[in-house]
């Protein structure tokens, strides 16, 4: 029953992200302005849009870690595989925004890049989550999932920066689609395709998600029963 | 699934995204009538095919990762302990 339900989602996702890229590619007008460049944006944005969330749900994770860990160690654990897998994943959709950013901007503004408030600070919160990364990877003992929760906080702080970096500062970067000045936002037939879209890159970076922190409860029992078997021996 | 297979899925998986990719880049849309309009095609595509190599990429990874733990799992059974 369990596995039929993940496989059932799993199709629906992979029918979404099929659907998504038609609508994307063979149904979305052109832009006025950019021309065929602009469809980049139905990967682009809801690509940001799950790296944020998901790097709220390792903030979340986190949080929940350092307020759980001496009473609800158990607890403590499920919550550090919630950050663990949250920044990782988010890393993942935050590379993909920081790839197909460049990718349009070399076309719409001629540069690969630029050092303007939105894409320094968003550099700095892929550089911020890397390294709770290879903390989490190389970095033992027993204070090392505080450190990293400590990190975790630290990097989320980065997140609202970046959202609010094209409204608070001049930028080379385009003003914001949506919730932006007066006349911001876009045709229904463009939005109606991001939608799509957004569904489906929520819809696969759920799945992902779990996977990851399946494997990372996992790999927490396997290390407390070799700790057991090693108490054992000793 | 074991080791063996998550690799033959990638390695399908990448065949499969070259291809499309390869496909998609010399079959541009009607409207593409001049080379500023067809490097955008390119652009497009290329955009869309590293988000594809970055999500698959990162997908195997998590994969292969699986197999090993189910191996580490599989020894501490063998050797008598439990993970539950």
């Amino acid at each position: 029953m369990k596995k039929n339900a993940i496989g059932l989602y799993a199709a629906v996702t992979v029918a979404l992200m099929v659907w998504g890229f038609y609508l994307a590619v063979f149904v979305a007008p052109n832009d006025a302005m950019q021309g065929e460049i602009f469809r980049i944006f139905y990967y682009h944005v809801p690509s940001w849009a799950v790296a944020f969330t998901f790097f709220a749900v390792s903030f979340i994770g986190s949080v929940g870690y350092l307020a759980t860990r001496h009473n609800h160690p158990g607890r403590a654990q499920i919550f550090d595989a919630l950050a663990l897998s949250g920044a990782e994943v988010a890393v993942v959709f935050c590379t993909v925004g920081l790839t197909t950013g460049p990718i349009w901007g070399r076309r719409a503004w001629g540069i690969w890049w630029t050092w303007d408030p939105r894409l320094t600070t968003t550099l700095v919160l892929w550089l911020i989550y890397v390294s709770y990364l290879l903390l989490r990877r190389f970095a033992a003992g027993p204070q090392m999932q505080t450190l990293a929760a400590v990190l975790g906080i630290f990097g989320a702080l980065d997140v609202p920066i970046v959202y609010m970096s094209t409204r608070w500062w001049a930028t080379q970067h385009p003003a914001p689609v949506f919730f932006g000045a007066p006349g911001s936002g876009m045709a229904w037939p463009m939005l109606r395709v991001f939608f799509w879209n957004l569904g489906a890159w929520f819809a696969w970076g759920l799945m992902v998600l779990v996977i990851r922190y399946r494997v990372e409860r996992h790999r927490q029992k396997i290390a407390e029963c070799e700790a057991e078997a090693a108490l054992h021996e000793a | 699934m074991t080791k063996k297979w998550i690799l033959i899925c990638a390695l399908a998986a990448a065949a499969a995204l070259a291809g499309g990719a390869w496909f998609w880049a010399t079959h541009p849309p009607a409207y593409v009538t001049d080379t500023a309009k067809l490097i955008d095609h390119h652009f497009v595509v290329a955009a869309y095919t590293v988000t594809w190599v970055i999500q698959l990429s990162y997908l195997t990874w998590v994969g292969l990762k699986w197999c090993a733990q189910k191996q580490d799992a599989a020894r501490l059974k063998h050797e008598g302990h439990s993970i539950d």
